[in-house]
């Protein structure tokens, strides 16, 4: 229960705080209330026992690997 | 996420770098360095991509407080038991709690002997039980850390929205960071460096964990739950072990206020 569970948006209902989630090839509706960012198709979520706690950052992935790129580089 | 944070090839060429990180780290501290994973997330990832395996030797990553379930108090759980067996009560709960034993019991014994013992993935479908089955006294077990709380507060929301008088929460909550600090201030404790989750700090927000590195010099990076994103986290901790911090820090990214503050 304490694993964290990161899911592609598939659809969304904004009116009823829910998305469907796919992770592994498995579908999931979720609830949506403690995202407080915009949720929409493709975006990842992290789910936690039925509820999105937050949006991935696809921008602080693509960092990760830039930065593993330059050290590789580098060193 | 992207499939590149899996990427075998792009794994192995990082742990050409790690090891003899590793290895030097070791040279230094005159034995393997400990590396701490605090969240049971973080586990599940280190034992799914093999890493423990792969730095075995010259690096320990050992695992860290963040199972809600083992940290249950045993006194807690003697009181789950006494309540699954009162008449119309059933105990609703994530399916971790069940093999977890009390004094004498756990409720996966106490089931086999009859006791109403439902599991659900979410308290949302616990309360949708409880709706269904207006008769039983739904209990549901609030067990976790900041990451879980929220989503229990809700259910208990959507309870009361729906107006069910029969469910209602056990909560034995628990919050990361004072679990830390006890863990820390512990003299026999040996370790070199911690990962952080992520996800905790989505909720509970960065400052919440400052004290590790404020107050007990600890190294520590938050780091998410992919194979590359673990690799990053243990390759800066060795940077910081080894002496040589590198210009990286400012790509670590630095979560404002958590969604729970």
């Amino acid at each position: 229960m304490c694993l964290g569970i990161p899911g592609k948006v598939v659809t969304v209902n904004q009116a009823e705080s829910w998305a469907v989630v796919e992770s592994f090839g498995v579908q999931k509706k979720v609830d949506i209330a403690l995202v407080d960012e915009e949720v929409a198709p493709g975006d990842y979520l992290m789910v936690h026992a039925g509820y999105a706690i937050g949006k991935i950052n696809l921008q602080d992935a693509q960092s990760t690997l830039e930065l593993w790129e330059e050290i590789l580089l580098a060193e | 996420m992207p499939n590149e944070l899996r990427d075998p090839v792009l794994g192995r060429q990082i742990l050409s770098k790690l090891i003899p990180l590793a290895h030097e780290a070791a040279r230094r501290l005159g034995r393997p360095a400990v590396i701490m994973e605090v969240c049971g997330t973080h586990t599940m990832a280190i034992a799914k991509s093999g890493l423990r395996n792969l730095l075995d030797g010259c690096l320990e990553l050992r695992s860290g407080p963040g199972c809600p379930v083992c940290v249950t108090d045993q006194n807690d759980i003697d009181k789950i038991i006494a309540l699954a067996g009162r008449d119309n009560v059933v105990v609703a709960t994530f399916g971790d709690m069940l093999r977890v034993p009390g004094t004498v019991s756990s409720l996966e014994q106490e089931r086999a002997r009859g006791t109403r013992v439902e599991i659900f993935y979410s308290p949302l479908e616990a309360v949708a039980y409880a709706a269904g089955h207006p008769q039983e006294e739904v209990v549901f077990l609030g067990i976790g850390f900041e990451t879980t709380a929220p989503a229990i507060a809700l259910s208990i929301a959507a309870a009361k929205n729906r107006g069910l008088p029969n469910f209602s929460v056990f909560s034995v909550h628990k919050l990361v960071p004072p679990v830390m600090e006890a863990l820390l201030s512990d003299p026999e404790l040996k370790i070199d460096g911690l990962i952080l989750p992520g996800h905790v700090c989505t909720i509970a927000g960065r400052k919440a964990f400052d004290f590790v590195s404020a107050r007990y010099g600890m190294p520590a990076v938050i780091a998410g739950f992919e194979p590359v994103d673990i690799m990053q986290a243990v390759y800066l901790l060795l940077k910081q072990i080894t002496g040589r911090p590198g210009p990286y820090s400012q790509w670590l990214s630095a979560p404002g206020p958590g969604r729970g503050e």
